[in-house]
């Protein structure tokens, strides 16, 4: 029941609020699926005080009527009050973050000083007690961003921008993964969301948005500039370095992240060496090329490289 | 009911696999003996050579439906790629205008024909499909690399025009031109040098590449990791010593960039978007990212490539037919994001740039 | 209501010679090649239900693939791409081929029994839609073993099923068989409704009938209403895909989210399409058990109205996440509670009937797969009520929650009580019925297997494991109960196994034991290929407790029709409400028409499919001629005159107009045509909410100008005119009646040319259906008005033929009638199209 994805071990308000209203209807539920057992049994059993009952329309009406409509009644009043709890936050302290799905990761795109955004991938991180809304956007075909520790799932559809709201009641780190198959390899599209408290939360957003650390020995120097000349740059941004594409997740800071791959693999340089050569075969059909032209320390310098970008 | 003329009882079934038996078995037996004479230097009697014949058309025929010939056949660009091949490849058993065939290869049973007398008798689907097939029990060998069809339409486009090729013409296509060293001649007479452009705009120039592309390539070419049926026997040549050679040579040479060809309107501005910016949208990036100046060694640099040949390697690419390769294997799954549009926009704009 | 039929029943014995020997000759199987002629219920009917349990198990075995594959953690045993095809597959085969063509071969094979008929209506329209079915649905599954599969799930949501995302053919093979299978489906429909409201026995009102046929006559109704909205759907997504016509991409005014509408708007009624039935199959299984009559059968009815009804206003609860406004998820979330009510309404019905029974329930193996499903199906309805409640939707959407819950209710619902029916009914079919031994352990097997596969899925779904996923960390606890699922998905195919030995050992085609578990209803009276010997006069809903020595009666021939007054195949016709007779209709026998009009139909969409266009067309001429010979052979005409069908009652042996099956079934195609319609109203107006910046406005050079839509109308309203003046023309003394069949081609030429006036008017506007989603569908809505019209000249070339040959005049003249009908159904529909695509434009 517990778990880093678990409906059932909420951290977040929505989550707890949904939580809260399964056990409700799973303890109804069963009282009712006993009743129909005895019901049943009764009626199998042959005779028995109060067969004359079970035997007449009345049961029908009455349980098979009256009874549900009340109850199911009280459920739909409940369930729209639950709704209403539920609906985006118009708070005006709220913290505004845009997700794009994109086929199979996640960009990721904070507000940063001057009104100037800047991008992460594959990970969220947000401030404990305080509203974020998320703009939820595709960039191809439909997604649906869900934590389910924390809230229920939006879609993402293409040429709508939905918004949900998400409080994090707690500290820690909480994993989601698309829920609208996406195709190829929705199975290996997660991410992960750790709500930081809001002193943490800042100091870190100011990091994020800066530029990536410089290489410090020739072995990362050799390797910022195989990332330049093998035309990593053409799909991925490094802050502060030639690489400036779009196409790819953001790597400005990939060494600080929980996991590679849209939380396909952990995150160290070996497991980045595997993926740069053989990606393909660790999550199939994802869009970057294998690049299995390094030798092996050309690709322990460019793996040191882009893990040391904390 | 009365019996039909002919309604078949067990009986009739027996004799019928008996007779089968029968004649498998004598079959067999005439093989055994050793008495049918296999030999080249005597023709097949008239009916067998008929009936070989007969059976060959019929095989070609069936075989060649699904084949769809390109739309340019004529195209000169692929009449002199397909003449190059035929005079290292063809000419050494079929003859050529103003060249007997070898009488060693005359000996041959059945004898390589003529191919000015017999090319016209197939059609230009039935010439494919026998050049990338070959022919069995007639010494025709099937094309080195079976997906490199494009190759092969060179090769027809060739044939077709054979028939009315004189000899003067013959040897214009296929004059070999002189070359700075006897070790690359073979690698000028279609990619030119310094003084002379490639033969055709399907054959890249190759002044300026990299020596380490070049090598890369002769190697693929050699280990059959970059498949086609004309560089392959020609790298398969060369030594390791020899590859150094070529590639150093070319590696040398000044860039020059091919003649320009007629480009529609906007198409190369166009082109130059998805070169120097790529297409976010489908998510397909710049090419001169890896094309350009500061890239590798191991990527080949484009920028005064035909327009042709970056079209027919991008069209290669799509099929998967260079994925063998690592740098191929990155360039695939991109190549597959163009549309043939986006493919011959990008082609037209490299081709129009200086190196 | 136990009215007594007319006195002179039964007739007096003794019947003459060679009665039966005539009928058995008249309704004989064919044999050898000639079996793919068959066109008799009995007899392609278990050809339908044997090949529908074909799909159950190769789907199944898909199941069992991805169980195995999802055993645990990260396992490579299958790739992610064989298990994406391996998902759709499994999807679209369990419920395209599988779920409602079971339920169709149920009615098909049942009905006619339950109604004593000897046949459906059209048996040569069953037989079609079985050979579609058969052939469309082989071809569709075997792409599976050329990895030429679609990836897009069952619900292939665009655009990731647009060429974009989804190069090659694989999607296109998903929409040739399902349109293959809307073909089948709706001919079916047809044959069903017709089937039930006339072809039942004299004196079985409506208020006798069987809850199946209750249940049948529903589920074709819903058939009629849901399939035009998936049939629109999946031409236009194929039309996007070979033509760019922009209805599902954003970019261009279109909205991926229609899909979804349209979809949903087939697939939830769809899964009640597949219930209903299943329902009513434990309906009639609980009374014969507990030997006493269905406690509430007003209810009940009331019940299956009201979920076909329900069930149509439900759709988006599949669309919960997908951010549609507040008001929206409330109303859906009310209905979507609000149609548990008649389910619950059904469960305490049988259990009030298995306490009325005289002594105890019996307890055999079809009562122990009706608990079972009694058990399973309740969890299911609970489980979807908590997922109509939208908030813990959020979180149980898409995940294995919601895989657990409509297995719970589909399994439950739906298979559980399709074996009981096997089990039930296999003695009406089989010379010996399945074994009780072996059934036991059937049950106990696949119930056990059932709850131990699916329900650790609830608490899967809830650890956060969402569906159609190829494999999942081995680090987040969703090992154990993925485990406990794939051991018991094993434990469930074996009892489906042992199943299908019993079937090999016992079940073999004849005549059964007769009534073995004492039932009330008709299709335990004795019976052979022509069904009954003689059809009963019902006074009752249980004919067999209520009425004695009837099976003695009808065996020996003393209720109506004992014999073959015309010499042919035929039944009697009753009317609609109250059964009683009204004529005699003459049905045709085997035939190889209809057969390849199936073969060259499904040649020409497989040929479509990998764009081999010439053989495609050539192949669709064929279907066409194939169908036209076939209906050739139709139409007899009055020549046989009255006839008597027994208790001195003559019944004509033809009739033409709103009381024919013909005048009937023509409605009912008419009602599928303004179902699709008017989806493809709901579209246009649908896109422009969501894109009204693409739309045509009063002063958009884009719109036509007035001249061409009342050009248009007018020449529909000719049309209509025309035909009114034709139909009255062939009353007409020769040489003036010559003029007639004229008419009928120039009303069928005005009609044609009203279309492509429309058509052309935009083209010369400068509107191209690629350019946008206004194009698209304006085009769209001509293209479907325009295949109406083509058909209706088609109809009408044929009339005249047939005018030609002698065939046609004032009285036989159903090739006429159902001409003009089609034709004033088409021009109403065009001009309701002219109005809608012209009018509302300007008003903008």
């Amino acid at each position: 029941m517990n778990g880093v994805q678990s409906v059932l071990a909420p951290r977040g308000q929505d989550a707890e609020r949904i939580a809260t209203l399964f056990w409700t209807m799973l303890g109804g539920g069963t009282l009712i699926m006993l009743a129909v057992a005895v019901l049943t049994a009764l009626a199998l059993k042959g005779d028995s005080p109060g067969r004359g009952w079970l035997r007449s329309e009345r049961l029908v009406v009455w349980v098979g009527i009256v009874l549900p409509v009340c109850l199911l009644t009280a459920l739909l009043a409940w369930g729209l009050f639950a709704l209403r709890a539920g609906a985006v936050h118009s708070d005006p302290d709220a913290l505004r973050v845009a997700v794009v799905g994109e086929r199979w990761w996640w960009r990721v795109i904070y507000p940063g000083a001057g009104g100037r955004s800047f991008e992460s991938a594959n990970e969220l991180r947000i401030p404990v007690g305080r509203t974020v809304n998320v703009e939820l956007r595709t960039a191809d075909v439909i997604h649906s961003f869900w934590v389910p520790s924390l809230a229920g799932k939006v879609d993402m559809i293409p040429g709508r921008t939905n918004v949900m709201s998400l409080v994090a009641n707690a500290t820690g780190v909480s994993r989601g993964q698309c829920a609208e198959y996406c195709g190829g390899a929705h199975a290996l599209m997660s991410f992960h969301v750790v709500a930081l408290n809001a002193t943490e939360f800042e100091s870190w957003l100011a990091h994020e948005s800066g530029p990536a650390i410089p290489p410090a020995d020739a072995e990362t120097r050799l390797g910022q500039t195989l990332f330049i000349t093998s035309g990593c740059g053409a799909c991925h941004t490094i802050r502060g370095t030639d690489a400036a594409g779009r196409i790819g997740p953001d790597l400005t800071h990939v060494g600080g992240r929980l996991s590679l791959a849209a939380a396909t693999m952990s995150n160290d340089a070996a497991a980045i060496g595997r993926w740069i050569r053989d990606n393909q075969h660790i999550k199939p059909q994802n869009r970057m090329p294998p690049f299995a032209i390094f030798d092996d320390r050309q690709l322990a310098a460019l793996s040191r490289y882009l893990a040391g970008l904390k | 009911m009365a019996r039909r003329w002919w309604q078949p009882t067990r009986r009739d079934a027996v004799i019928a696999a008996l007779t089968l038996c029968g004649l498998a078995v004598a079959g067999f037996l005439v093989a055994l003996s050793g008495v049918y004479d296999i030999a080249a230097s005597r023709s097949h009697l008239e009916i067998t050579r008929w009936f070989l014949e007969f059976g060959k058309r019929r095989a070609v025929a069936t075989y060649s439906l699904p084949v769809q010939a390109p739309p340019s056949l004529d195209d000169r660009n692929l009449v002199r790629l397909g003449a190059g091949h035929f005079r290292d490849g063809c000419a050494s058993c079929h003859g050529a205008p103003g060249e007997q065939a070898n009488p060693i290869v005359r000996a041959m049973q059945p004898a390589p024909p003529p191919l000015s007398v017999r090319a016209p008798t197939w059609t230009a689907e039935e010439l494919f499909w026998i050049v990338r097939n070959g022919l069995k029990y007639t010494g025709m060998p099937a094309w080195p690399a079976p997906r490199r069809g494009d190759e092969v339409w060179a090769v027809v486009a060739f044939l077709l025009q054979l028939p009315e090729m004189d000899a003067a013409r013959y040897r214009e296509l296929t004059r070999l031109p002189p070359a700075d060293t006897p070790a690359v001649a073979a690698c000028v007479a279609c990619h030119g040098d310094s003084s002379s452009p490639p033969v055709s705009r399907l054959v890249p120039r190759l002044n300026g590449q990299s020596q380490r592309y070049l090598e890369l390539a002769l190697r693929n070419y050699a280990h059959g990791q970059r498949p086609s049926g004309i560089m392959q026997p020609q790298a398969a040549r060369l030594n390791s010593r020899t590859i150094e050679l070529v590639a150093r040579y070319y590696a040398g040479l000044k860039p020059a960039s091919v003649p320009p060809a007629d480009a529609e309107a906007g198409q190369i501005e166009r082109g130059r978007g998805i070169a120097t910016g790529g297409f976010e949208e489908r998510g397909i990036p710049p090419c001169l990212t890896c094309h350009g100046g500061h890239a590798l060694a191991t990527y080949p640099k484009l920028a005064g490539q035909s327009e042709a040949y970056i079209a027919g390697q991008l069209h290669l690419l799509q099929k998967g037919i260079r994925a063998d390769t690592p740098q191929g294997a990155i360039m695939t799954p991109i190549a597959r994001l163009l549309s043939d549009r986006q493919i011959e926009d990008v082609a037209a704009w490299f081709a129009s740039v200086e190196p | 209501m136990n009215e007594s039929p007319p006195a002179d029943l039964p007739n007096p014995l003794p019947r003459p010679a060679r009665e039966r020997e005539e009928l058995l000759r008249i309704w004989a199987t064919p044999r050898g090649w000639r079996r793919l002629t068959a066109v008799n219920n009995t007899v392609i009917g278990i050809f339908y239900i044997g090949m529908a349990f074909l799909f159950f198990i190769l789907a199944g075995l898909l199941g069992l693939l991805m169980r195995a594959q999802l055993a645990a953690g990260d396992s490579t045993l299958l790739s992610q791409d064989l298990y994406n095809q391996l998902f759709t597959v499994h999807g679209t085969t369990m419920m395209f081929l599988f779920a409602v063509p079971a339920m169709e071969a149920l009615g098909v094979m049942l009905l006619p029994q339950m109604l004593a008929a000897r046949d459906l209506p059209f048996p040569r329209l069953s037989a079609f839609a079985i050979w579609a079915y058969v052939i469309g649905g082989l071809v569709f599954f075997s792409t599976i073993f050329y990895d030429l599969a679609p990836r897009g799930g069952w619900f292939m949501y665009p655009p990731l099923t647009l060429t974009e995302f989804s190069p090659g053919d694989s999607a296109d093979f998903w929409l040739l068989g399902i349109g293959f299978i809307e073909i089948s489906a709706i001919a079916g429909a047809v044959e069903i409704i017709v089937g039930v409201l006339r072809t039942r026995p004299p004196g079985m009102s409506l208020d006798k009938m069987p809850i199946f046929a209750w249940s049948m006559l529903i589920f074709a109704a819903m058939i009629v209403f849901a399939f035009p909205a998936v049939i629109l759907a999946t031409m236009m997504l194929e039309i996007e895909r070979s033509f760019g016509w922009p209805f599902f991409t954003a970019a261009r005014g279109g909205d991926s989210l229609l899909w979804q509408h349209l979809f949903w708007f087939f697939g939830h009624p769809e899964v009640y399409i597949i219930f209903l039935p299943a329902a009513g199959l434990v309906s009639m299984i609980v009374p014969t058990m507990a030997r006493t009559p269905l406690v509430g059968y007003r209810l009940i009815v009331v019940a299956l109205i009201a979920t076909g009804f329900f069930s149509f206003g439900l759709w988006v609860h599949h669309m919960f996440t997908t951010g549609i406004p507040a008001l929206s998820l409330a109303f859906f979330s009310a209905a979507s509670m609000a149609v548990a009510v008649p389910s619950g309404i059904q469960v305490f019905s049988w259990i009030a009937t298995m306490a009325a029974g005289r002594g105890r329930f019996r307890i055999t193996t079809p009562s122990l797969f009706v608990l079972g499903f009694l058990f399973i199906f309740t969890v299911g309805g609970l489980t979807g009520v908590m997922v109509a409640v939208v908030p813990f939707d959020f979180q149980a959407h898409d995940t294995y929650f919601v895989v657990a819950h409509f297995h719970y209710v589909l399994i439950g619902g739906m298979v559980f009580p399709l074996f009981a029916t096997f089990y039930y009914w296999a003695p009406m079919v089989s010379r010996r019925a399945l074994s009780e031994r072996f059934g036991r352990w059937v049950f106990w097997l696949m119930f056990v297997g059932f709850n131990v596969t699916f329900f650790p899925m609830h608490i899967a779904g809830l650890m956060g494991m969402p569906r159609r996923v190829w494999t999942y960390p081995a680090d987040i606890g969703w090992d154990l109960p993925n485990l406990v699922s794939t051991i018991g998905a094993f434990i469930l195919a074996a009892g489906v196994l042992l199943f299908v030995i019993d079937l090999g050992l016992r079940f073999r085609r004849g005549k059964g034991p007769d009534n073995p578990w004492q039932a009330g209803t008709l299709e335990w009276l004795p019976n052979d290929v022509y069904s009954t010997r003689s059809i009963p006069h019902v006074t009752s809903r249980e004919p067999l407790w209520e009425q004695p020595g009837l099976a003695r009666d009808v065996e020996q021939g003393r209720y109506y029709l004992p014999n073959a007054p015309t010499g042919g195949r035929e039944t009697i016709v009753t009317s609609p409400v109250d059964a009683t007779p009204e004529y005699v209709i003459r049905m045709p026998g085997p035939g190889w028409a209809h057969f390849f009009a199936a073969v060259f139909t499904a040649a020409c969409f497989l040929l479509l499919t990998v764009k081999v266009v010439v053989p495609a067309i050539a192949c669709g001429v064929l279907a066409v001629l194939s169908c036209l010979v076939w209906v050739w052979q139709l139409d007899l005409g009055p020549g046989k005159g009255p006839v008597p069908i027994g208790a001195g009652i003559s019944l004509p042996t033809y009739r033409t107009g709103p009381t024919s099956h013909s005048w009937w079934a023509m409605v009912v195609l008419m009602l599928v045509a303004a179902s699709l319609y008017l989806a493809w109203m709901f579209s246009y107006l649908y896109l422009w909410t969501v894109s009204p910046e693409v739309w045509a406005t009063g002063d958009s050079p884009l719109l036509p100008g007035v001249e061409w839509p009342v050009l248009s109308g007018a020449l529909l309203l000719a049309g209509t005119g025309l035909l009114v003046v034709a139909g009255r023309g062939l009353a007409w003394t020769r040489p003036l009646r010559h003029v007639s069949p004229a008419l009928t081609l120039i009303a069928s030429l005005c009609l044609t040319a009203a279309t492509i006036v429309e058509i052309f008017g935009h083209w010369t506007a400068g509107l191209r259906p690629a350019d946008s989603a206004y194009a698209a569908m304006v085009y769209l809505g001509a293209t479907l008005t325009g295949q109406v019209v083509i058909t209706v000249l088609i109809m009408s070339l044929f009339a005249i033929a047939r005018y030609a040959a002698g065939k046609l005049d004032n009285v036989r003249r159903l090739a006429f009638d159902n001409t003009a009908l089609l034709g004033w159904y088409g021009a109403g529909q065009g001009l309701v199209g002219l109005v809608l695509v012209h009018g509302f434009p300007r008003l903008l």
